[in-house]
């Protein structure tokens, strides 16, 4: 038997006896109430090192996250420093009670395109994340590693396409598609069976686009404890608690959910859409966690995207637009239907999901005040009501409604 | 903008004929009453001192001074007010327009840390109106109108009720003009919110009430022409039904009138259509009542174009048919012909049907615009079949034709773009990269299977699909997406056929462009991705005389 102290850190899922998966935090059942983590600054880009930030951006958002309820962070990328990591994981762990989810790439965004098919390539991958693992083990905060973000995505050969000689000879497309999926997700068996030995106490977190290929993940990527969905469709998340329980039964987690906060087709920022949409997707979280007889019971929570707005996203090229928070929307889902009807129909604005808005900073500020100030939205109130008070039906708004103060159609 | 600006908007409807009037006295110096004057006027059992007390309202609320009005109200109560409804509504409501001031201003702290207990007390305030309504049709209902609409910001599921409740309500109270007209105006705030749903269901009683009162037939058609005008589509489509009760017992006037409404809805080419879906659904019931005879030809090609602007293909090509077979004496049986046969060879794939039609169209209309194109299509056609020969003759049969049109032989779109065909064929070259996407897209390509399983769904609509030459013409591809998150596949836009005046064809999904000369033109997109080509599309525009000419 292990000892007390040793069960305590330990961070594992229980299968309860009516099959649902509870997530047992310090000997306690948790439900994740997490958020994204990226808050890279305006001017910055994606290279920005915020673990080295020295004006530690981290105490301000772990106050303000703390004062909302939030218990996780989920972090997509390792910084290099790992001391750095480490300050910045007992920071938030220690001051606000917030713990990490470490998220890696995989070598998704690595230039040329990810060689999955290619063992040096995954012996590298693999390599690298171990490192990571042994590195942040031992730390109080850590809660989950998470394998990957979308990568799935890349299997059709649309996005960020990768490919080896092996697959190329298959001509049949679809055949092409399996045999990608085969291949990333027989790595990312291999990496979560070989943190299960180096680190028994954290659980092992797939993160995926949608349940895309999930069926194939089945089959080969069994090892892994947690799936993590990255999923945006709109109010609801549909079937996605049934159909997981019924092709690949693991415990699932939202590890990347949300609503951006700016209407393209009224082309104004829309705090109550955002509002409107995360209140009834974490109404539906809570419905399918365990013990709630109403839902499905294999939900752990979910990871909001994201804390800040990320002004650097839309032509990301372009370092004079790091300073503009562009409006310029860059995907389009039909599921956000309140500005659907934007050109295109491309209404998705990447710059606009935070939970808090960032504005800059006052010139010549001085050390300490040399951050871009933080102003929470609407949604960050409403959730913060919601997770106080979580209910099937309380505290939903609805944006449609003629409110004085509304929204009116501007057509 | 000015807080007084900002908070008459905040106003909303509940208040807003106040508003209305005290701006409009504001606007003619000579009449301003001010706050005071009117404060001082103010008295329960006196219509003007009612109004006087609205006019107050409106002025503290326009200034933003929720807590002075609540105050102001305050001490009505204890001035001999204590049974006028009002005093308790306008308390609750100036409590409202608070919160909404807060949400305007995104004090969310203020919203979500002081909201419950604004709302104890406005709950408060609606039920002791409540006791004093009686006599006061008008309050009971602005009362259910705030209770609903509090609600319905927290708590769908009561709000539900409530909603039912004013719906009660409306239906009993006497249908006044002055009752109705609050009820139309309620209906009016929430299809401006795009709530559609409920707005409909007080547009039902307006309307009830409006056909009850015994207006004419005409009178209904014309009150639905004035809704057509004000884009206010649901309470247009209850009064033209209305209207069209009347010919229940003829099926065959029901279905002409049934035709005639229908073609207010259906797209026209100009601009966007009312609601084409609605459109077609009673063009089929017209059918369904008396078939052909319930429609003219323009009608029939109305309802022939509004499918075609849907994309229903198949169906806009079996009434196209209609209008030449049943029609001959239609206006413009060249255009009707030349649209069907482009349906045929890119919709229907039928490359041999499409050919004849365009033959006909050569043959039957050679000195019009439509002759020149049909021979380009032709030329393509017998280009993409490999009949080098034919395709060749075709695009010098355009030229000559051209000519003898008198059509500018350096500038005319037809002309250039059948040089360039010619030359692919003289150099013996395949065609221009973008249109051989386009072909490979519509008939694909034997040796590839790309080309068979092309994943994409892609549209391509031109905006508007008729105007007059040199006006700005927008086309807008889009597409079903495959499920890809917030990482968007990376498309070119491969754009071909008739693509105007623009002098660079971007790579993009928009294309905006113009038209030089007269005819329907005819334009496509390929939509390439990493795989290769994901779909493809066509469009037609018809470029008419320029008005000012």
């Amino acid at each position: 038997m292990a000892p007390a102290s040793a069960s305590k850190k330990k961070v594992f899922i229980k299968t309860l006896k009516d099959g649902h998966y509870q997530l047992i935090v310090a000997g306690k059942p948790f439900i994740v109430k997490g958020v994204c983590y990226n808050p890279i600054p305006i001017g910055k880009t994606h290279d920005y090192d915020f673990w080295n930030d020295p004006e530690k951006p981290w105490l301000t958002d772990g106050e303000l996250m703390k004062k909302m309820g939030i218990n996780t962070v989920r972090f997509y990328q390792p910084g290099e420093d790992v001391e750095a990591m480490r300050r910045v994981i007992a920071d938030l762990y220690k001051k606000f009670g917030i713990r990490t989810m470490m998220g890696h790439w995989l070598g998704f965004w690595n230039y040329p395109a990810p060689f999955y098919d290619d063992q040096d390539f995954r012996n590298k991958v693999k390599a690298d994340v171990l490192a990571l693992v042994e590195a942040l083990k031992d730390e109080e905060g850590i809660l989950f590693w998470v394998l990957g973000n979308e990568n799935n995505y890349s299997f059709s050969g649309k996005i960020n396409p990768w490919s080896s000689e092996r697959i190329d000879k298959m001509q049949d497309p679809r055949q092409c598609l399996l045999a990608r999926a085969e291949t990333y997700y027989t790595l990312i068996n291999e990496i979560a069976r070989e943190i299960h030995r180096i680190d028994p106490n954290h659980p092992v977190v797939m993160g995926n686009g949608e349940l895309i290929c999930l069926d194939v993940a089945n089959t080969f990527a069994k090892d892994v404890d947690v799936v993590g969905c990255i999923i945006y469709r709109g109010k609801t998340f549909g079937n996605i608690f049934k159909t997981l329980k019924n092709t690949f039964d693991k415990p699932l987690l939202l590890v990347e959910f949300g609503a951006d906060a700016y209407n393209a087709y009224e082309k104004k920022e829309d705090e109550d859409m955002q509002a409107y949409f995360l209140e009834y997707q974490w109404a539906e979280i809570y419905r399918n966690i365990a013990s709630n007889r109403d839902g499905v019971g294999n939900c752990l929570g979910g990871v909001m995207f994201e804390w800040t707005d990320e002004w650097w996203k839309h032509g990301e090229w372009d370092a004079a637009g790091w300073l503009v928070h562009d409006t310029e929307s860059n995907w389009s889902n039909g599921a956000y239907y309140f500005d659907i009807k934007a050109d295109r129909n491309m209404n998705m604005n990447e710059e606009w999901f935070g939970l808090v808005k960032l504005l800059p900073e006052e010139k010549d500020a001085p050390p300490g005040q040399a951050m871009n100030k933080r102003v929470p939205r609407k949604a960050y109130y409403a959730i913060r009501e919601f997770w106080k008070h979580p209910s099937k039906t309380s505290s939903i708004k609805n944006p449609e409604r003629p409110s004085p103060a509304g929204r009116k159609n501007q057509r | 903008m000015s807080q007084r600006i900002i908070f008459l908007t905040v106003c909303g409807w509940l208040c807003l004929s106040v508003a209305a009037s005290a701006q409009e006295a504001a606007s003619t110096q000579a009449a301003v009453p001010s706050a005071e004057t009117l404060k001082a006027s103010v008295a329960p059992d006196d219509p003007q001192g009612l109004a006087n007390l609205k006019s107050v309202v409106a002025w503290y609320v326009g200034d933003g001074k929720f807590d002075e009005l609540v105050a102001y109200l305050d001490s009505l109560l204890r001035k001999g007010f204590e049974r006028l409804p009002d005093v308790y509504f306008y308390r609750a409501y100036a409590r409202n327009a608070q919160l909404d001031s807060w949400k305007q201003i995104k004090n969310w702290e203020g919203v979500y840390d002081k909201g419950p207990e604004i709302k104890t007390a406005m709950e408060k305030d609606l039920a002791q109106a409540e006791k004093f309504t009686a006599g006061r049709p008008d309050m009971a209902l602005r009362i259910a109108f705030l209770r609903w609409l509090i609600a319905s910001q927290d708590d769908p599921e009561t709000a539900a009720g409530l909603f039912d409740g004013l719906v009660s309500k409306a239906k009993s109270v006497p249908a006044q003009p002055e009752t109705m007209a609050l009820i139309k105006e309620m209906a009016d705030s929430l299809s401006s919110y795009e709530d559609k749903n409920l707005s409909r269901r007080l547009y039902e009683i307006y309307a009830s009430a409006l056909k009850a009162s015994g207006p004419g037939p005409e009178q209904l058609k014309k009150a639905g022409q004035d809704f057509v005008q004000q884009k206010n589509i649901y309470l247009a489509k209850t009064l033209f039904e209305g209207y069209l009760e009347q010919f229940a017992g003829d099926p065959e006037i029901l279905a002409k009138e049934t035709v005639l409404i229908a073609d207010k809805f259906a797209h026209q080419g100009h601009e966007e259509a009312l609601d084409p879906v609605y459109a077609e659904g009673l063009y089929q019931k017209a059918f369904d009542l008396a078939g052909q005879k319930a429609f003219t030809a323009p009608s029939q090609y109305s309802r022939a174009f509004n499918l075609e602007r849907m994309k229903d293909f198949e169906a806009a090509l079996k009434e196209y048919g209609k209008v030449l077979s049943d029609y001959p004496d239609f206006s413009a049986p060249a255009e009707v012909e030349f649209r069907a046969s482009v349906l045929r060879a890119y919709a229907i794939k039928d490359i041999k049907g499409a050919s004849s039609s365009f033959e006909h169209i050569k043959t039957a209309y050679p000195a019009g615009r439509l002759a020149l194109a049909s021979l380009y299509q032709l030329g393509l056609l017998s280009q993409w079949e490999a009949k080098n020969d034919a395709a060749k003759a075709y695009y010098e049969e355009l030229a000559a034709s051209a000519q003898s049109q008198g059509a500018d032989m350096e500038k005319d779109e037809l002309v250039l773009l059948s040089r360039e065909r010619l030359q692919e064929i003289e150099e013996n070259k395949p065609m221009k990269y973008a249109l051989r996407l386009f072909f490979e897209g519509i008939f694909g390509r034997a040796e590839d299977a790309k080309t068979q399983g092309m994943s994409l769904n892609v549209d391509v609509t031109g905006r508007p699909a008729k105007a007059p030459v040199n006006d700005d013409i927008v086309f807008t591809v889009t597409t079903s997406n495959p499920v890809t998150g917030c990482m968007m596949p990376a498309y070119s836009y491969e754009w071909s056929g008739e693509t105007g005046a623009a002098a660079n064809i971007p790579n993009s999904a928009t294309l905006t462009t113009s038209y030089g000369a007269q005819g329907i033109k005819v334009t496509h997109v390929a939509v390439v991705g990493n795989n290769g080509l994901e779909g493809v599309a066509f469009e037609m525009i018809q470029i008419e005389k320029s008005t000012s000419a």
